[in-house]
């Protein structure tokens, strides 16, 4: 491989990975609080397609990010309403927020456009600035960083962000009080269901930023389905480490790596079905490595406590 | 404990409404366009598709439906979304209901296949079937597109737009119909160029369109691919954007003319779309139509370019934007192809999927 196109290949992979790190940052900030985030998926689909319709009737692209930030935002909310007011069960509650979006948007598409499939013909919308480096010519580093969108940066920014803030931050801390044990942090006067709505709605904003850079950045419209299992992957890269939001974001760059190999893999005389499944074994071998690491340390945890006993 | 139930089941509720809203709803005459037709007839038709608006396949059929209402027949069309498990239901649903004629793409075969026996009354036009097909009754008629005649006339346009000599195609979901564009793609390039490489890859399924503009770009940085082909309905905007950011780009649109479908609302799009390979879906309908009487029940029908079932789209842009060579090669083919005496190859004449295979892999780059 020439230092060409292993530029291409990571850049490639950075920016597969840019939705997958803010669907695992969405469901980091609720795995801290204890919750279980299956509708990042929602949450990016409404987020991309509110994004290009604020963005076609305002002409303005940074108007329509707004829009899908506020998009993620609401969906978070509902589901805060549903589960946190109306005591739903939060995985049927989220279930059903799922399936409503996946026939909703192509709805609200439909009945806003008159087409059922895409925006592009329909709504003029623009995608937001890509950052060009001076240091292009630098070998992998140039060609990996040139032309990036400005949301790959933000992805790594927010994660950085909501590490501090998990971390460092009396609201972070709540949040984690609370997902360590709602009754104790009820008790020391933390409001629990305020901590709830408020995590989803970090939470859907971060969702929602991520549907923005798959309509508004990725490409150029909104495309029905077009998520595609990305929220749900981000879902896993969160859960192997405990909802750190780092970690999450290492670990969607990990599932960005499968998918950028398993695409070169596919202009190789693999099998494409055995490709096509790559990113979803890894996913699945690092999730039964992990686990395995986490029992043998709390078996040693047990083992150690007898010893003392 | 009752108060969380309620809400769930009242939250499930509406995404089943919502969902089955957008989805399988029955549209009347959703997009009643201004057809006209120089027929009449008169009977129920069904008209079942995934959804209308894929800018392709299905929206050409409705094209042809649309004429068919234009002529007298009362059609309504059943659009099922993509839930297979709602698929025996939906139809079974329509012909309770009771229809002259069920038309119906390959998607749902089986499923009409299995129930065509016992409604006699009811004539089944299925579409878009494997060449090697038999028909399941004698109230059925199958109609297979030579999408290997076309495909293979835009498999010269590529090789002849290309200037690194590596083309690629994308496709949706692996399946036969797919692979016989493939195999005719391949085959018109390399009447062109014989030396001409061929990158293939798949999407995985018909929306990803993120993934397709990934996958063209992927060709493009690793193979040197420049012209892109993609094969996969919705998804197929992901190409149009990666020709758009790579640059220098061509690409071609795929069973409706995209170019003109794009060409006043989207120019980005529009602008790398040199043709398209079209399946005519909607004209051969109509035909079917037109002598339904006398159509060939029981059978499967073969339908190519001789037919003007298949072909590419010869647009302005066309003419503006491919060489006179490539246009004089195309032309010569289409005559060739018409009179018998080019026979593109096929991926329905192959004897196993490992011929396929043999031939995707001498020409990949």
């Amino acid at each position: 491989m020439s230092l060409m196109r292993i530029g291409a290949f990571l850049y490639s992979t950075l920016r597969l990975s840019t939705p997958l790190i803010f669907a695992a940052l969405s469901a980091a900030i609720c795995e801290k609080a204890g919750l279980f985030n299956m509708a990042a998926e929602s949450m990016m689909l409404w987020g991309a397609l509110i994004g290009v319709m604020v963005n076609g009737w305002t002409g303005s692209v940074w108007v329509g990010f707004l829009g899908a930030c506020l998009a993620g935002v609401v969906v978070g909310l509902l589901i805060a309403l549903a589960t946190v007011k109306g005591k739903a069960d939060l995985m049927l509650a989220q279930i059903a927020i799922n399936l409503a979006s996946t026939g909703g948007t192509i709805f609200m598409l439909f009945v806003v456009t008159g087409d059922k499939s895409t925006s592009a013909m329909t709504i003029q919308s623009d995608t937001l600035p890509k950052i060009f480096v001076p240091f292009k010519k630098v070998p992998i580093i140039g060609p990996m960083l040139n032309k990036q969108n400005i949301l790959t940066y933000g992805a790594i920014l927010a994660a950085v962000i909501l590490y501090i803030f998990i971390k460092r931050s009396k609201t972070g801390v709540h949040i984690r009080a609370v997902g360590e044990n709602p009754n104790a942090a009820e008790s020391v006067g933390i409001s629990v269901s305020k901590t709830y709505f408020l995590t989803w709605a970090i939470s859907g904003l971060l969702g929602g930023i991520g549907g923005a850079f798959m309509s508004m950045a990725y490409t150029s419209a909104f495309t029905k389905n077009m998520v595609a299992g990305r929220g749900y992957i981000g879902l896993c890269a969160s859960s192997m480490v405990g909802g750190n939001p780092i970690g999450a974001m290492f670990c969607a760059i990990v599932f960005g790596v499968a998918d950028a190999v398993a695409n070169q893999l596919q202009l190789t005389n693999a099998p494409v079905d055995i490709v096509m499944m790559l990113p979803y074994i890894v996913t699945i071998v690092v999730l039964i490595i992990i686990s395995v690491i986490k029992m043998k340390a709390h078996a040693r945890k047990i083992r150690s406590k007898a010893q003392k006993a | 404990m009752k108060k969380s139930l309620m809400i769930t089941a009242l939250a499930m509720g509406a995404a089943m409404v919502l969902s089955s809203a957008a989805y399988a709803g029955e549209t009347e005459a959703s997009t009643e366009g201004a057809a006209s037709a120089d027929f009449t007839g008169s009977g129920k038709v069904a008209y079942v598709c995934t959804g209308l608006g894929d800018m392709s396949f299905n929206d050409s059929g409705e094209e042809g439906m649309n004429v068919l209402r234009a002529a007298g027949y009362d059609v309504n069309t059943i659009e099922t979304g993509e839930d297979a498990s709602t698929y025996d239901q939906l139809i079974q649903n329509a012909l309770e209901d009771g229809c002259d004629y069920m038309v119906v793409s390959s998607t749902y075969q089986d499923n009409v296949e299995q129930i065509a026996d016992q409604y006699p009354d009811t004539k089944f036009i299925l579409f878009d079937i494997n060449s090697d097909a038999e028909v399941a009754a004698d109230n059925m008629l199958y109609i297979y597109f030579k999408q290997n005649e076309s495909s293979y006339l835009g498999g010269i346009v590529a090789a002849g737009l290309s200037q690194s000599g590596a083309i690629g195609a994308v496709g949706g979901v692996e399946n036969p119909v797919i692979k016989d564009f493939i195999t005719g793609y391949i085959d018109g390039a390399q009447s062109y160029n014989a030396d001409i490489k061929v990158s293939t890859a798949w999407v995985g399924d018909w929306s990803n369109s993120a993934k397709m503009k990934e996958l063209c770009e992927t060709q493009n940085s690793a193979k040197m691919v420049d012209v892109f082909f993609p094969i996969a309905g919705g998804a197929g905007t992901g190409a149009f954007e990666a020709a758009n950011e790579v640059g220098d780009i061509w690409t071609l649109g795929v069973d409706s003319d995209q170019y003109k479908a794009f060409e006043n609302d989207n120019p980005d799009y529009a602008k790398v779309i040199a043709t398209s390979v079209t399946k005519e879906v909607g004209t051969m309908l109509v035909n079917v139509f037109k002598d339904i009487d006398n159509a060939a029940w029981g059978q499967n029908v073969a339908m190519g370019v001789k037919e003007g079932a298949v072909g590419i789209a010869d647009n302005d842009y066309y003419e503006e934007v491919v060489p006179q060579e490539v246009k004089d090669a195309v032309a010569k083919a289409e005559a060739g192809i018409a009179d018998g005496s080019i026979t593109p190859k096929s991926y329905f004449d192959f004897a196993s999927d490992d011929e396929y295979q043999a031939l995707i892999d001498s020409v990949n780059p």
